[in-house]
């Protein structure tokens, strides 16, 4: 014993805490005492510590000598241990070889195994000092190690050739495990040769790339510009319109897409299995774990298809396996495979969080890592205070430039790419202000030129400052009887986003779109007479009094007379609508005036005066010649606050048309400029603020959205706006070029954008949304495409429906005599997967609370279920980031958002059940065939699970949609 | 005879600290209490439920739980309220009748008591008697809780039950470590849970504090496993003891609340619509007086209404008229031009439905009744046109993606009937099970096309006379309750000819029938309706945001006297809140250099002092967090009021960090003695302010427009000044 205690070399430089009391329990006195100074690779020595003495000469004399063979031996020790070279080498050659192993290595293996993880897993990794390879790469490289650490431990050599043939197994292994994926994923990836579920936006938003035309979405562009990028570079012109599904492709070259999102997904399958194989070391929990994703319909369905998912997941698989290979290069920070590693999940990450907000769960997943892993480091006591220090800094700063510095830059340069290929002007434009429209060629704004600060006598338009809601706009017609005054309406429009909205934009439209652009497009709000006589009717229906209804008639006819004779004065001022419209025309257009004055401030011979922070002013509606208005009315939706209206006859109304104009944003000086300055407008008399409530007015308003005056001094972006157009003949035109955004400024612009655009919602649950919408974003581009869209067919689902394969998703043909895709798991695998958590979450409480109570585990078992607390723990970890915050999210879910947590799930039930047989093995062991528990356990998983796929292609054949069965019969169907 | 053999002897141990403490908080609190006889701001939310519980009307607050009411309630009941008062605005005179002292006493009583016990926290956390004295007078001086206290709201309940939860936790884990499972350990351990359960019965937000008191004990009884020295079985029946205490007997006793709210509440009222048909039958008059008596087993020739169960936009019956659909809709589209099937949220004799057997002709009931089971195939005649509800590949007016769904009219233009529906029972027990009145929830599924008969929610144009649309929905996977029926009036039509059949159809149901619900299927429907219930949420004028609170950037005007400027605001003391959220950072900041310098193994404070100083900061620090940082989540109009619990765990931290810095960062006694000096300088700055501030706490003294000029320390503050 006292011969070990003189190899205690290099102590492990972050043992984690735990660590160090299964230690204490499990070695012998003397080792422990050992430990103080500086011990070592104390998995080897443990091992070898119950050795025959003999043995453990010949496996330790050869260390203390030179270098070189001294790593070789340990990682061989480090390895042979707990890890898959033999289940592997039993795997592949037949399990039955087994009892024929010599009776003094079985006892290496069963006893002297050490705990895999200790050994190389998340804690492992200090354990090789200087190896010259990371652990990840002798994850594969293994092999040879395997052979040579045989030879020094057994009496009996295996031949060179066993060597040569295990390394190649485990590559072949992969290969076949990464050649399974690809076959099934690129299988009959042409049909159905239509657009499906959700190609048709991101396909389109991939053509936009091609023919490089502003569009809007609330995902991040990386994703898109990837498929945008695999189109061009497979010859596909961008010309086919993805108009709806069903579309036919027909010559349009869709396969580069297609097969690049299939590339992506199939790849899923090997990074799931070496993110496995790193965290339990343990070839059969990684087999099953690739057996599980290749054969899930779902998964296989996802990613045959042009989505974002495919890309997505595989960024976040990317990230974890890169994170996982980095944790085990810990023990030799800075070379390197270290910054490899490290680098590369940085730029994972970035690439994650590109395609979709979800990507932020899986940088949580990083962050805790990390976190936890510079609190190990931060507790090593073996360095003094002062060379902790140094280390420290250097770790951080490692990790900050790698995992923040790295990635930001990353994001941002998408975003640049993005802006810098999307020249033109296109369907996106007018989500954005004018002075980023500016950039766009094609655009109006496009080298346009306005006066830079506003005077009296300018006429503006004036846009709220809340993306989506649109510019201060009135016309004609009167808020309708009970509604407050019957005032000029003022309210917004907008185009109309999500679900409802949606459905309401396409009533707009004839109102008001056509090109949000378009300045000559003159609305249709002047109907003034088919709406006055609608007023009529719904009186009579209302049944009025006659008097009440004469009353009425004469004011209707005195307003007619008043609208179509204007030159002539009508006896009294009779105030009109006022509302709010994203489109751009006459009726947005605002003259700015003096309140005391009416004279006309462009009259040559006055100077120019500008407008200041703090001026009383009036505004005059340009085309109807009313003022904005606010009284003690309550407003029409928004019962609380004031309404606003137009009133006054040629410019010319009372006190309530009074306005104090503050700038927010003083650095301008305090006179305003053009689209930078933010101001309020707060009504004199009642001293509310004028703002939109962005709710949307009946059809009497167009379903233009509400303006109101709040009494409610709250800073909100909706009481806040900026003056856009700006005509003004007195003041020189400036090139709006001067005013362009700078990059920053775009980049925040289009982030804000993404959060208002989901506006109903309180900012905290915003963040959300934007995680579990797509359709929403997509929704924007193409509003004005009406037409039968299949999911609304759908019942959208609920979080818990989702693991247990509740329902799917239809993803193509719905009519009835078609090629059908529906998204649904393999419910073997699915309910398999949930059992695991189940399973999990039971046998890791009582293996924590065996080691909470101090329970004496025997080598074996504490090694599993170190493999069980540490590995299965991070990917539990990993399937309730990206499940659990779903329930917490508010309206739109899909069954595919559930598909990132899938493979965290599938990936623990490859570890769980590996970690249960063996279990079972070792309790059993006093029984002859015990060790083939395990072999045939998985052996029977697997081959259920292909099983289950076969026999899910047969059910397919019929796919069954009986409205009332819950749906779990058909799979992919064709 | 041993009592001979000893002296009977009774020991008093009386800190006459707490009893003073409890004298100085029922001064404060119950002061002038009845003053401003008039409706103080949200006593007119909550004096409404305390009428409905007089009265026993049934109603449904979605705000919080009904302990709270009914603790209110109680005051009225003591004060022998007959709950005949009109809330219906703030600053309204109260009528004599209303006992206003009494209503008002329960709220003031928990605030009182509230005062004692911070000392006794504080005490129990292991700190000096004088720390414990400071944290009871910095919550007796703390004017938002004074003034939340004195009147009819529940906040101070809220607090007061929080408070009492951690007390006796730490009571009970002080306990633990002499005399585990003496008398004393299960009495702390039980009252535990019944004050967390308290709480969360007073206002769903006690769940905070809940979790936070089960997630300590969890710590507390993770180290209990660790313990070697205890046997297996011991530390078994520990974990045991915790789980029945902390986990059963909370369950039990917020089911009791309901079972208590729901045997007080029997009457009908204005909130029993939003509940389903059962639950209003198990009212006294409403419903039940109509259903009472109705044949129970719904029959071939039975005339019944159905209801749809979603209740969402309003609840609603399926209807239909003469009128038919127009055959061009304004966006283009055609119909099919037959009459309409809507859903109708009044009572009506179009709602009126019979079940007809499609083999026979007859519209009347055999006898004996042959009742319909699941999976029967059903036709749906309307009772005054005597159409026949069907459903076609026509799409539906507003939602083009479903079926339209009409009473069958032929115009002799090859679109055939298909008026066959199968009946689908969703809460059967059994495949043959009988189609019951009210009881049964059924899906028409139509036999032809598989569509679903479901209501959209959708409100038809006025040719639909803004009634709801109802379509049959295609290829639906799943449940919704859209597409859910029940039967709610229901008689056994006898009538033959149509026009007998009409005048039977308006005549009202009659014979009998009782049902009653049980509790539970009560309780999990209503606390299911209050969880999902949503108010829309409001602006208001003095809503505020949680990052307004930490500074008291703002304040609420709770009432103004009508003719003099005497005013209540809530208003906190500004210097307690400031320094409070002062002491929270400086306990954040310390606790994180400690952690750092222990896990270098560096270790300032003694083992025992470092223990206190977690724990401390555990249930105070993490009772202020607990109870701040989820409003950040929520959707609701939130209110300044809203703080205050977090506030009062944040007070119980401001000594302990206190006594800290005295104890362990000054270094000499004159270091100690200047700091000693200081904070009580402090205090009686934190006094001067209370006192201050003192009559916009009580209202009880009218102040001139110039003194409450001064009053408006902070811009963001809206003191009401009269302009005369």
């Amino acid at each position: 014993m006292s011969f070990k205690v003189s190899f205690s070399v290099p102590r492990p430089a972050a043992t984690p805490h735990s660590r160090r009391c299964w230690e204490l329990q499990f070695l012998e006195p003397v080792f422990s005492r050992a430990r103080p100074a500086r011990p070592s690779r104390s998995v080897m020595l443990r091992a070898t510590s119950r050795l025959p003495a003999a043995r453990a000469a010949t496996t330790l004399s050869a260390q203390p000598r030179g270098r070189r063979p001294a790593p070789r031996r340990r990682r061989k020790e480090l390895h042979f241990p707990g890890h898959p070279e033999l289940p592997l080498g039993d795997f592949l050659a037949g399990r039955l070889a087994r009892p024929r192993v010599p009776a003094g290595r079985r006892a290496i293996l069963r006893r002297g195994r050490m705990p895999p993880a200790v050994g190389r897993g998340l804690a492992g990794s200090e354990l090789r000092p200087r190896r010259g390879r990371c652990g990840s790469q002798a994850a594969r490289a293994v092999g040879p190690d395997v052979a040579a650490e045989a030879t020094a431990r057994s009496p009996k050599r295996p031949a060179p050739g066993s060597r040569r043939f295990e390394a190649a197994g485990r590559w072949a292994l992969l290969a076949l495990v990464t050649l399974m994926s690809f076959a099934t994923r690129f299988h009959r990836l042409d049909e159905p040769p239509h657009v499906c579920w959700d190609e048709t936006h991101f396909g389109k938003m991939g053509s936009y790339y091609i023919n490089r035309t502003f569009f809007f979405d609330v995902h991040p562009p990386l994703g898109k510009m990837l498929i945008g990028l695999a189109g061009y570079l497979s010859g596909y012109d961008g010309t086919f319109l993805f108009q709806k599904p069903g579309d036919k492709y027909e010559h349009h070259s869709y396969m580069g897409m297609r097969g690049f999102c299939a590339f992506l997904g199939s790849l899923l399958v090997p990074f799931a299995y070496l993110t496995v194989l790193e965290l339990s070391q343990s070839l059969p929990a990684a087999l099953l774990t690739a057996a599980l994703l290749t054969f899930d319909t779902g998964c296989l369905t996802l990613s045959q298809y042009i989505l974002l998912d495919p890309i997505l997941m595989f960024f976040i698989m990317a990230a974890m396996l890169s994170m996982v290979k980095y944790n085990s290069c810990a023990n030799r920070p800075f070379s390197a495979p270290w910054w490899f590693w490290l680098s590369l999940t940085g730029i994972n990450l970035a690439g994650a969080l590109g395609v979709k907000f979800v990507g932020l769960f899986i940088i949580l997943q990083v962050g805790w890592n990390t976190l936890s892993d510079l609190w190990h480091l931060f507790g090593d006591c073996s360095l003094s205070m002062v060379r902790t220090q140094v280390t420290m800094g250097k770790h951080l700063t490692a990790r900050i430039l790698c995992l923040i510095v790295l990635p930001m830059a990353l994001y941002t340069a998408t975003y640049a790419i993005h802006f810098m290929v999307l020249s033109k002007s296109g369907p996106g434009d007018g989500f954005f202000s004018s002075a980023f429209q500016a950039r766009l060629s094609g655009n109006n704004l496009h080298n346009a030129s306005i006066p830079e600060y506003l005077a009296y006598g300018s006429v503006i338009t004036v846009r709220n400052l809340r993306m989506a809601i649109g510019y201060l706009h009135s016309h004609r017609d009167l808020y309708p009887e009970g509604i407050g005054a019957r005032q000029q309406q003022v309210s917004e429009s907008s185009v109309h986003l999500c679900g409802s909205r949606a459905k309401l934009s396409a009533v707009t439209e004839p109102a008001g779109k056509k090109n949000p652009n378009n300045t000559e497009r003159i609305p249709q709000h002047r109907k003034t007479l088919t709406s006055l006589s609608k007023f009529k009717a719904d009186k009579l229906d209302r049944g009025l009094s006659n008097i009440g209804l004469l009353l009425i008639v004469l004011w209707l006819t005195v307003l007619i007379v008043m609208i179509f004779s204007l030159p002539s004065p009508p006896p009294s001022p009779a105030p009109t609508q006022v509302t709010t419209y994203l489109h751009k025309d006459y009726n947005n257009l605002w003259i700015i005036k003096k309140h005391s004055t009416n004279s006309d401030p462009l009259d040559p011979s006055l100077p120019v005066e500008f407008v200041r922070h703090g001026d009383i002013i009036r505004l005059e509606h340009k085309e109807t010649s009313r003022n904005l208005h606010s009284h003690y009315h309550e407003a029409p939706l928004t019962r609380k606050h004031y309404q606003v209206t137009g009133y006054g006859i040629n410019g010319t109304g009372d006190s309530n048309d009074f306005w104090r104009i503050e700038v927010v944003n003083r650095k301008f000086e305090n006179r305003i400029k053009v689209l930078r300055s933010q101001i309020r407008l707060i009504h004199l008399a009642t001293g509310c603020v004028l703002g939109s409530s962005g709710k949307i007015l009946p059809k009497w308003g167009w379903e233009q959205f509400e303006v109101t005056c709040s009494p409610y001094l709250k800073g909100t972006l909706n009481s806040i706006w900026n003056v856009e157009d700006h005509i003004n003949p007195k003041l020189p035109n400036i090139s709006l070029d001067v005013l362009q955004p700078s990059f920053p400024e775009i980049l925040l612009e289009s982030h804000m954008l993404m959060i208002w655009v989901l506006w109903p919602l309180p900012i905290w649950w915003l963040l959300y949304e934007l995680l579990g919408l797509h359709k929403c974003g997509s929704q924007i581009s193409n509003y004005g495409n009406s037409g039968l869209k299949p999911k609304d067919n759908e019942f959208t689902s609920k979080p818990w429906h989702w693991p247990i394969n509740y329902q799917g998703l239809h993803f193509s043909g719905i009519s009835d005599m078609d090629f059908r895709v529906y998204l649904l798991g393999n419910p073997v695998v699915w309910w398999l997967n949930l059992l695991s958590i189940g399973l999990y979450l039971l046998s890791g409480s009582i293996v924590a609370v065996a080691v909470q109570r101090g329970a004496r585990l025997p080598a074996e078992v504490e090694g599993l279920s170190w493999v069980l607390l540490r590995g299965g723990g991070q990917l539990l970890f990993g399937w309730m980031l990206h499940y659990f915050p779903f329930f917490l999210m508010g309206r739109i879910l899909y069954f595919h958002h559930y598909f990132p947590a899938m493979l965290f799930s599938s990936m623990l039930t490859g570890i769980l059940w590996d970690t249960l047989l063996r279990l079972c093995a070792w309790s059993l062991a006093c029984f002859p065939l015990a060790g083939g528990i395990h072999a045939v356990g998985i052996l029977s998983l697997l081959l259920g699970i292909a099983y289950s796929r076969v026999l899910g292609r047969e059910a397919s054949a019929q796919v069954n949609l009986d409205p009332l069965g819950e749906g779990l019969d058909s799979a992919q169907g064709v | 005879m041993g009592f001979l053999q000893r002296p009977v002897v009774v020991t008093a141990d009386i800190n006459l600290n707490v009893v003073a403490l409890t004298a100085v908080g029922l001064l404060s609190r119950l002061w002038q209490l009845a003053y401003p006889r008039a409706v103080v701001f949200d006593e007119v939310y909550y004096g409404q439920y305390i009428s409905f519980y007089m009265k026993r009307i049934f109603f449904l607050d979605s705000s919080g739980p009904p302990f709270g009411h009914m603790l209110l309630a109680l005051g009225g009941y003591i004060g022998g309220f007959d709950g005949n008062f009109l809330w219906n605005r703030i600053g309204a005179e109260y009528s004599s009748n209303v006992p206003v002292w009494c209503l008002r006493l329960l709220p003031a009583l928990a605030g009182a008591l509230s005062v004692p016990m911070a000392y006794q926290i504080v005490w129990e956390l292991g700190f000096s008697p004088c720390a414990a004295m400071g944290a009871a007078l910095l919550v007796l001086i703390e004017n938002a809780l004074v003034t939340q206290s004195r009147l009819m709201l529940l906040e101070s309940v809220l607090i007061f039950f929080d408070l009492l939860a951690v007390l006796s936790y730490l009571k009970f884990f002080n306990s633990q470590k002499h005399r585990p499972f003496s008398l004393s350990w299960w009495f702390w351990l039980t009252l535990t849970g019944m004050a967390c359960s308290c709480a969360v019965g007073v206002k769903y937000v006690g769940v905070f504090t809940y979790l936070l008191v089960l997630g300590v004990a969890a710590v507390h009884a993770w180290h209990l496993i660790g313990d070697q020295t205890l046997s297996n079985v011991c530390v078994l029946c520990h974990l045991l003891a915790r789980a029945v205490a902390l986990l059963v007997i909370p369950a039990a006793t917020y089911l009791l609340f309901f079972y208590v709210h729901l045997a007080l509440l029997c009457r009908s009222g204005p909130h029993d619509q939003i509940m389903s048909s059962a639950f209003q039958a198990s009212l006294e008059g409403g419903l039940a007086r109509i259903t009472q008596g109705q044949p129970l087993e719904v029959a071939y020739g039975s005339q019944v209404t159905l209801k749809n169960a979603f209740g969402k936009p309003v609840p609603c019956w399926l209807h239909s008229h003469q009128s038919t659909y127009p055959v061009i809709y304004e966006s283009g589209r055609g119909s099919s031009h037959q009459q309409q099937v809507t859903c109708y949220p009044f009572k009506d004799v179009n709602n009126w439905w019979i079940i007809k057997d499609p083999r026979r002709h007859q519209l009347v009931v055999n006898n004996p009744p042959r009742p319909v089971r699941h999976g029967d195939i059903v036709q749906l005649v309307h009772g005054m046109t005597t159409r026949f509800l069907n459903t076609h590949d026509v799409a539906a007016p507003l939602s083009p993606h479903s079926q339209e769904v009409s009473c069958y009219v032929d115009y002799n233009i090859s679109m055939p009937a298909q008026n066959l529906w199968r009946l689908d029972i969703v809460n059967r027990e059994s495949d043959a099970e009988v189609w019951k009145t009210i009881l049964s929830e059924v899906r028409f599924v139509h036999v032809n096309t598989s569509a679903i008969l479901k209501l959209s929610g959708a409100h038809l144009p006025d040719w639909g006379f803004r009634q709801l649309e109802v379509v049959g929905e295609k290829l639906s996977r799943g449940y919704h309750e859209s597409t859910v029926w029940n039967v709610e009036e229901h008689r056994y039509g006898k009538s033959q000819e149509q026009k007998e059949r009409e005048l039977e159809l308006h005549s009202p149901t009659e014979s009998d029938i009782s049902r009653n619900l049980s509790f539970m299927a009560r309780f999990s429907e209503l606390q299911w309706r209050m969880l999902t219930v949503r108010s829309d949420d409001s602006e208001h004028k003095y809503s505020s945001t949680p990052l307004d609170w930490v500074m008291l950037d703002t304040n609420i005007a709770y009432w103004l006297h009508p003719r003099t400027s005497a005013q209540i605001h809530l208003l906190g003391n500004i210097v307690i809140w400031a320094s409070a959220s002062l002491a929270t950072m400086v306990y954040a900041l310390l606790f994180l250099w400690y952690l750092l310098r222990r896990r270098r193994k560096v270790y300032d404070l003694p083992e025992d002092s470092w223990l206190r100083w977690v724990l401390a900061g555990a249930l105070c620090a993490g009772g202020w967090a607990v109870n701040y940082l989820p409003f950040f989540l929520m959707e609701k109009t939130l209110f300044l009021y809203h703080y205050l619990p977090a506030l009062t765990f944040q007070i119980l931290l401001l000594p302990v960090v206190f006594e800290h810095i005295s104890n362990h960062l000054c270094r000499s006694q004159l270091q100690r003695s200047l700091f000693g000096a200081l904070v009580v300088a402090w205090f009686a700055s934190a006094c001067h302010v209370s006192n201050t501030l003192r009559p916009l706490t009580y209202g009880d003294r009218s102040l001139s427009p110039s003194e409450l000029k001064a009053l408006r320390w902070k811009d963001s503050w809206d003191i009401l000044i009269r302009k005369y």
